[in-house]
C-alpha cells in the first residue's frame, strides 16, 4: 500500500505568530501612508489660510514681499527657485552623465572604483558644509564680475546655481551610471559590429537606451536642487527681489527659516503658504518621477 | 572554384593561458556559404570574431598569423578597423535589435558611416529590408520600435541592418539557434538567397543546417581546423576519422 500524509492540521491554517506578524507589518506599512497624507492635509490647511486671505494670484504673482506692511507676493521666490533648479540641472546634467559615462563605460576598473568612493562621500556631506564651501570659495569667487557689472559684492542667484550644481551631481552620476550599467552589452556588440568608433557606440546607442533611467536620474536631482535650504541661504544673499544672476535673491526654500523665529500671525500663516507652494512643487516632481519609471518600465519590455 | 574572398595563415588565438586556435589555415569562396561546425568551445565561435577583429575588445588576447581579406591582412597597423567592419558584416547568436524604431536600426550603420541625406536613406532602408525579405511584414510599421518584432522578425532585421553597410562578407555566429523551426527555415531561405551577392560565414550547432545550406564545410575540434571540404564530401565521404565521427553522432 502506498503512504499518504495528510495535509489537514486540525488547527487554523495560520498559527498566530503569522497572524500577529502580519498584523505588526500592516502597521507599519501604514504608519509611512498616514504621515504623507497627514501631512498633505496640514500643509493645505495651514498655508491655505493666508493665499485664500490674500488671493491665489496675489500671492503666487506679488512682486512685493513686505510682512511688515502685510504684503505677501512670494513671485520672486518662486522665479527665484525654479530659475536656481533649472539652471543647476542644466549645468549639472551633461557634466554628470558625462562623468557617468566615464565611470561606467571608459576608466580602467581601479580609477573607477577610487572616483566612485568620492562621489559617494560628495552625497553624504551635510548641506551647511556646502554652505561654507560656498560662503568661503564661491561667492568671494563672483566678487569680480560683480565689480565689473558694477554691482555690490554678496551672495547671488550664480552663487546659488554653482552650490546646487555641486550637490545633485552625485545624484545625477550614480543614477546614470547604474543605468548605463543595465545597458545590455549585445546593443554595443551590434554598434560596434556595424563599424561604429566606441565613442559613436556610447553616443548613439548606450546613452539613448539608457535614457529613462539618466532622465530619473536628472528628476531627483532636480527635487533635490528645489529642496535644498541650507546651502542656498548661505550663498544667496536672501533679499527678496526679483532674481538677477549676480544679485541677492531669496529661494523658497530659505524664506521659511529666515524669517521663522520672529514671524507671527499673518507673517507666519504666509510662511505656511511659502510651505505648500514648495509642498506642490515637489509633488509635481514625484509624480513626474513616477510616470517616467513607468514608461521606462514599459519600454523595456 | 570561386574566388578565394579571404583566407588565414597558421592563425593563433591565446586567451591568457588558453591556446584557443591553435594554427588555423582556412579558405573561404566568394558568394560561397561557408559553415563551420564542431562541438561547443571548439573554438569556431572565437574563430569567427576574428575574422572582424571583433577580440580586440577582449582583455589578455593575443592573435598570431595572417588573416588575409582581398589580400591585405585585417590585422596590420594601418587597418581602420570601422572600415573593415563596414566590409565584413556580423549577426549575432541572439537578435539584438536596437531599443528604436525599425527604420533607425537599418539606418544606422550608413549614418555612421556618414550618410545624412533622408533619400539615400531611405533607399538603402528599404533595399535592406527587401533584401533581408522582410520588407512586406515591417513596411507599414518602419517608425514602430524595433523591440515590438517577433524573435524570427528581429533577427531579419538584424540581417537587413548588416546589410545597410554594404558588406561584402557576412557573418553569422549560430543565427538561428535561438529561433523557432519556421523563423528557422526562413532565415535559411534567406541565406540561400544572399549567396548571389554575399560571402557568407556560418557558424552552426545543427549540422543538418550545415548540410542544408552551405557549400564548404569545416569541421573545428579543439581549438583545430580538422577538416576543410565541400559540404558533400564533408558529410558523405569525411578524409579524417574525427569527422566521420562527429558527423555520425559518435560524440559531440
Amino acid at each position: 500500500m502506498t503512504k499518504k500524509t495528510s495535509v489537514l492540521s486540525g488547527k487554523s491554517a495560520k498559527p498566530l505568530v503569522e497572524r500577529a506578524m502580519n498584523l505588526i507589518f500592516l502597521i507599519c506599512g501604514l504608519a509611512s501612508v498616514i504621515s504623507v497624507v497627514f501631512m498633505t492635509v496640514y500643509m493645505v490647511a495651514s498655508g491655505g489660510a493666508i493665499i485664500a486671505e490674500t488671493g491665489v494670484l496675489r500671492f503666487l504673482l506679488g512682486r512685493i514681499w513686505n510682512p511688515g506692511s502685510s504684503e505677501f507676493g512670494i513671485l520672486p521666490m518662486i522665479l527665484a527657485s525654479l530659475l536656481a533648479t533649472l539652471c543647476a540641472v542644466l549645468v549639472a546634467l551633461p557634466v554628470g552623465v558625462l562623468i557617468a559615462v566615464f565611470l561606467a563605460k571608459l576608466s580602467p576598473g581601479k580609477l573607477a572604483a577610487g572616483m566612485r568612493t568620492f562621489i559617494d562621500l560628495l552625497a553624504g556631506i551635510p548641506s551647511v558644509i556646502y554652505g561654507l564651501l560656498g560662503a568661503l570659495l564661491i561667492v568671494p569667487m563672483i566678487f569680480r564680475l560683480q565689480k565689473a557689472a558694477g554691482l555690490p559684492n554678496g551672495g547671488s542667484l550664480l552663487a546659488a546655481i554653482l552650490i546646487l550644481v555641486i550637490m545633485i551631481l552625485p545624484t545625477i552620476i550614480s543614477v546614470s551610471e547604474t543605468a548605463l550599467r543595465t545597458v545590455p552589452k549585445q546593443y554595443e556588440e551590434a554598434a560596434l559590429a556595424l563599424g561604429s568608433t566606441r565613442l559613436q557606440c556610447i553616443f548613439k546607442v548606450t546613452i539613448p537606451a539608457a535614457k529613462s533611467g539618466i532622465v530619473a536620474g536628472m528628476v531627483l536631482g532636480t527635487g533635490r536642487a528645489i529642496g535644498e535650504a541650507m546651502a542656498v541661504m548661505m550663498v544667496s544673499g536672501n533679499a527678496a527681489i526679483m532674481p538677477e544672476l549676480l544679485r541677492p535673491v531669496r529661494l523658497l526654500t530659505a524664506a521659511i527659516p529666515i524669517e521663522w523665529a520672529y514671524s507671527s500671525g499673518l507673517h507666519r500663516q504666509a510662511l505656511y503658504g511659502i510651505g505648500l507652494v514648495l509642498f506642490v512643487f515637489i509633488m509635481i516632481i514625484n509624480i513626474l518621477l513616477r510616470q517616467i519609471m513607468k514608461k521606462g518600465g514599459a519600454h523595456d519590455e | 572554384m570561386n574566388a578565394i574572398k579571404l583566407y588565414t595563415k597558421e592563425l593563433h588565438l591565446h586567451y591568457g593561458e588558453a591556446h584557443v586556435l591553435k594554427g588555423i589555415d582556412i579558405e573561404v569562396p566568394e558568394h560561397c556559404v561557408t559553415a563551420l561546425i564542431g562541438p561547443s568551445g571548439c573554438g569556431k565561435s572565437t574563430f569567427l570574431k576574428t575574422l572582424n577583429r571583433m577580440n580586440d575588445a577582449v582583455a589578455n588576447v593575443k592573435i598570431t598569423g595572417e588573416v588575409m581579406l582581398d589580400g591585405e591582412d585585417i590585422y596590420a597597423k594601418n587597418v581602420d578597423v570601422t572600415a573593415l567592419r563596414k566590409k565584413v558584416g556580423m549577426v549575432f547568436q541572439a537578435p539584438n535589435p536596437f531599443p528604436m524604431s525599425i527604420y533607425d536600426n537599418i539606418a544606422y550603420g550608413p549614418r555612421i558611416h556618414g550618410e545624412k541625406k533622408r533619400i539615400v536613406l531611405d533607399e538603402i532602408v528599404e533595399q535592406s529590408l527587401r533584401d533581408a525579405a522582410i520588407w512586406d511584414e515591417v513596411k507599414d510599421r518602419l517608425k514602430k520600435p524595433a523591440l515590438g518584432l517577433s524573435g524570427g522578425q528581429q533577427q531579419r532585421l538584424c540581417i537587413a541592418r548588416s546589410l545597410a553597410t554594404k558588406p561584402e562578407l557576412l557573418l553569422m555566429d549560430e543565427p538561428t539557434s535561438a529561433l523557432d523551426p519556421i523563423s528557422t527555415s526562413k532565415i535559411e531561405e534567406l541565406i540561400d538567397e544572399l549567396r548571389k551577392s554575399y560571402s557568407i560565414v556560418i557558424v552552426t550547432h545543427n549540422m543538418q543546417q550545415a548540410a542544408r545550406i552551405s557549400d564548404y564545410t569545416a569541421f573545428f575540434l579543439l581549438g583545430d581546423l580538422v577538416e576543410l571540404g565541400t559540404t558533400g564530401d564533408i558529410f558523405s565521404n569525411p578524409k579524417d576519422r574525427r569527422t566521420e565521427d562527429y558527423i555520425t553522432g559518435r560524440f559531440g
